[in-house]
């Protein structure tokens, strides 16, 4: 975690360059930051409101979860531009506030996710006697959810939370400025901010931009999410006797929680018998989702994508060469990540000394959106590179270093994770039985480290996909540079940019059937895999 | 006077529709300010016997009355304490023991909480949270909670299975020593173990299951002072003649 101290000293580095750059331009950017802010709340509170109400609906009705899993699952793998389309034919139109009111459902549709499967697994995780002990002693309906439901979900709401607020900030960048049927649509923010300046050409102030946008996040995880986080724990079945639960913002939490609760009890004759209906209360009747939904889901999105190919001039063939490449440029970017993260992780494992001291460093690499630094790596990239190489190599190599920028977080700190939980007495046992660092590798190490390796995969992977649309059609100075070989984030991209339903459609539903069928077999079969590799044994 | 009565019960669970029959044929009654504690081999079905008592689980065949009434759901007469706690770990240990009160207005829940708290011998801990007290208080809340509306059967499932053997030891007296107070309800104990000296010491009478489907293969009255000596001869007695049903 970065102390206060060091982010005191960041505060001021960037008040002192920024106002020594900007002069009264510093202001726009004050102003730029709160409005970001701004719209990342209201989108966060659109977020809660969805995923408390259908997680709870999901968690509990065993119907809901059989059929609304399978949509939630799918709207889930639509990469954010995915969404775009949506905003800009049914929110855009809206007179005076459509622009911000399309800019926030996109944030929305980044933050929804992770907040939503966090909170259905939550109920899921209410044990089975407490749910015994409420039958029993008739705590049910609104009871139920004040005193036992809402508790429950408030730890893994916390952490969706900042899961969802990273994939916000992460795309800040895109959903402010974006480019639709030929026209640019942005809203002022800091996200815009840093891409106007950017693909003007004007680095120093995208960097400043920047680095208040990372800033503004380092600033919510110590003050907000660190402090929710410890506090949270107080509300998980296993809870750790030595934490400290107090504080400003626990307390007001707390307060408002009980305000809340107490407002909700009185409602409880209207809402109980909505409650009953809906099957929200203590008896769970546990489901899975149904396989038959899903797949005529699936069959529907392929039935809609072979209608699209009847329509237009786009051919299978190319659709699956793109397919092809875009899987191939994640694949070499994933090794890449792979391969430096583990070494490092490695390294660290080794040198815990280093470790402690490398941490803050991450953190504040973690703090800053990838998306956001696209534009820079652009211009270093085609500056230098084609000069020694030659224009399609170095479109091809910068297009996967983007790639890399958006995925390599995920692995890397889910490594560094399952190395600060290697139990101490496995370096004991190593000892004991006088083994050698490979063997302890072989045999220990990399074993307890790899639930963590196939987590960090999943979420790259799925980084991966969602950075293959900005990282395949790359603007620098007005002009879209793309790789000579395409690919599916391309294609969105371009048909994102001439307003091409077609194509935004097919290219759209073949990534979704990609990520899709990757989560149903591959990382299906992985995380099964992975159960025996538990450190918990 | 007959408080419970099961008669010709029986329940089979539906797995991946294969019938499996857990419970055959249980049929005894209960009278009052008696304790009754079932034992059997593990897995054969004894949670699954104080489950349907409780109404948390309907029977397949045969009834379960609680003084002529059919037990169909949960009913303030007969409440339960588990193996795994099962407190609320965000609310302090009268806010868990309220749990059970919620139906009562505030400043007599709160009385009633805080006198069963007193009488699991917590008073002084009405603020503490479950994380910071030993397992064996912990329990003691679970006690305090299942006996806050004062149920007439008191039903408790491996209580003492997560305690150290001293703390569970200890606690065993002290459900004793609260089951002792005539006036005051549960009037009925049902304890499922699988350790048979613990049986043989909290009962008056030991029901031995057999392995599943279980069935009542023994119904032995156990003719000891409370709390009995644990070293005596009839003591030992006992436990060999269960252990020996149960083999």
């Amino acid at each position: 975690m970065v102390s206060r101290r060091m982010l005191l000293v960041l505060i001021i580095i960037f008040l002192l360059t920024s106002v020594y750059l900007l002069g009264f331009g510093f202001l726009e950017l004050i102003a730029a930051s709160v409005f970001s802010f701004l719209r990342m709340f209201g989108a966060y509170i659109i977020a809660l409101l969805f995923s408390v109400l259908f997680g709870l609906l999901m968690g509990h009705n065993a119907k809901a979860f059989k059929y609304l899993l399978p949509v939630m699952d799918i709207l889930q793998s639509v990469p954010i531009l995915g969404f775009l389309p949506v905003a800009v034919l049914f929110l855009l139109g809206i007179p005076f506030v459509g622009p911000e009111i399309a800019t926030i459902f996109l944030i929305f549709s980044c933050m929804a996710w992770s907040i939503l499967f966090n909170i259905i697994e939550g109920v899921k995780t209410i044990p089975y006697t407490v749910r015994e002990v409420a039958k029993l002693n008739k705590i049910d309906g609104m009871r139920y959810l004040t005193n036992i439901a809402f508790p429950s979900i408030y730890p893994p709401l916390v952490s969706g939370s900042i899961a969802g607020w990273g994939g916000g900030w992460y795309f800040l960048v895109v959903g402010e400025f974006t480019t639709f049927g030929g026209t640019e649509h942005q809203v002022f923010g800091i996200g815009s901010f840093i891409a106007q300046h950017a693909y003007a050409g004007n680095i120093i102030l995208s960097l400043i931009g920047i680095f208040a946008l990372a800033l503004m996040v380092l600033l919510m995880n110590t003050f907000v999410w660190t402090v929710l986080m410890m506090h949270s724990e107080k509300f998980k079945q296993r809870s750790k006797a030595d934490i400290e639960f107090e504080g400003a913002i626990p307390e007001i939490l707390e307060d408002a929680g009980e305000l809340i609760s107490t407002r909700l009890e009185k409602i409880s004759g209207i809402a109980d018998p909505i409650l009953k209906f809906a099957h929200i209360e203590p008896e769970s009747k546990p489901d899975k989702p149904s396989y038959l939904f899903t797949a005529v889901l699936i069959g529907g999105l392929v039935a809609a994508m072979s209608y699209l190919f009847l329509q237009e001039d786009i051919l299978p063939l190319e659709l699956l060469s793109y397919s092809a490449s875009s899987i191939g440029r994640i694949l070499i970017a994933y090794f890449i990540a792979l391969a430096w993260t583990l070494g490092m992780g490695l390294i660290i494992e080794r040198n815990r000394w280093l470790y402690s001291k490398l941490l803050p460093f991450f953190d504040i690499c973690q703090s800053i959106p990838a998306v956001a630094v696209f534009p820079i790596i652009v211009v270093l990239l085609i500056e230098t590179t084609s000069v020694f190489i030659g224009g399609s190599l170095a479109l091809e190599i910068a297009s996967i270093l983007l790639l890399l920028t958006g995925m390599q977080w995920y692995l890397l700190f889910n490594i560094m994770r399952a190395i600060r939980h290697i139990p101490q007495r496995i370096g004991e046992l190593g000892d004991l039985f006088k083994l050698s660092y490979y063997q302890r590798l072989r045999h220990m190490i990399l074993p307890l480290m790899l639930p963590a390796i196939v987590a960090g995969s999943i979420e790259a992977i799925g980084g991966g996909w969602n950075a293959t649309i900005v990282s395949e059609s790359i603007i620098y100075k007005g002009i879209t540079f793309s790789p000579e070989t395409g690919g599916l984030g391309y294609l969105l991209s371009k048909g994102t940019a001439l307003g091409d339903w077609v194509l935004i459609g097919s290219s759209l539903l073949m990534m979704v059937l990609i990520i899709i069928l990757t989560d149903k077999f591959l990382w299906a079969w992985a995380v099964r895999k992975m159960e025996k590799y538990s450190p918990e044994v | 006077m007959v408080e419970l009565l099961l008669k010709k019960m029986a329940k089979t669970y539906v797995l991946e529709k294969r019938e499996v029959p857990v419970l055959e044929d249980i049929t005894f009654s209960v009278k009052k300010r008696e304790s009754i504690a079932v034992v059997g081999p593990s897995g054969c079905g004894k949670t699954t016997l104080i489950r349907i008592i409780a109404g948390l689980e309907e029977p397949t065949k045969g009834v379960v009355t609680l003084k002529g009434k059919k037990i169909t759901k949960p009913t303030k007469e007969v409440n339960m304490i588990f193996q795994s706690f099962s407190l609320l770990p965000w609310k302090t240990v009268l806010e868990n023991v309220e749990m059970a009160l919620l139906d009562k207005p505030k400043k007599e829940r709160v009385e009633l909480a805080k006198k069963h708290i007193d009488l699991v011998g917590l008073d002084g801990f009405e603020e503490s949270y479950p994380r910071e007290l030993s397992d064996g208080m912990k329990q003691r809340v679970g006690v305090a909670r299942a006996i806050a509306k004062e149920p007439e059967i008191l039903l408790m499932d491996e209580p003492f299975g997560s305690l150290d053997p001293l703390t569970a030891y200890n606690l065993r007296k002290e459900i004793l020593r609260l089951f002792e107070n005539k006036k005051l309800n549960p009037s009925v104990i049902i304890l499922v173990t699988h350790n048979i000296e613990e049986a043989v010491y909290m009962a008056d009478r030991v029901l031995v299951l057999s392995r599943r489907p279980a069935k009542i293969i023994g119904d032995i009255k156990i003719k000891l002072d409370k709390p009995p000596d644990i070293r005596s001869k009839e003591f030992l007695s006992y436990v060999d003649e269960i252990t020996s049903m149960i083999g």
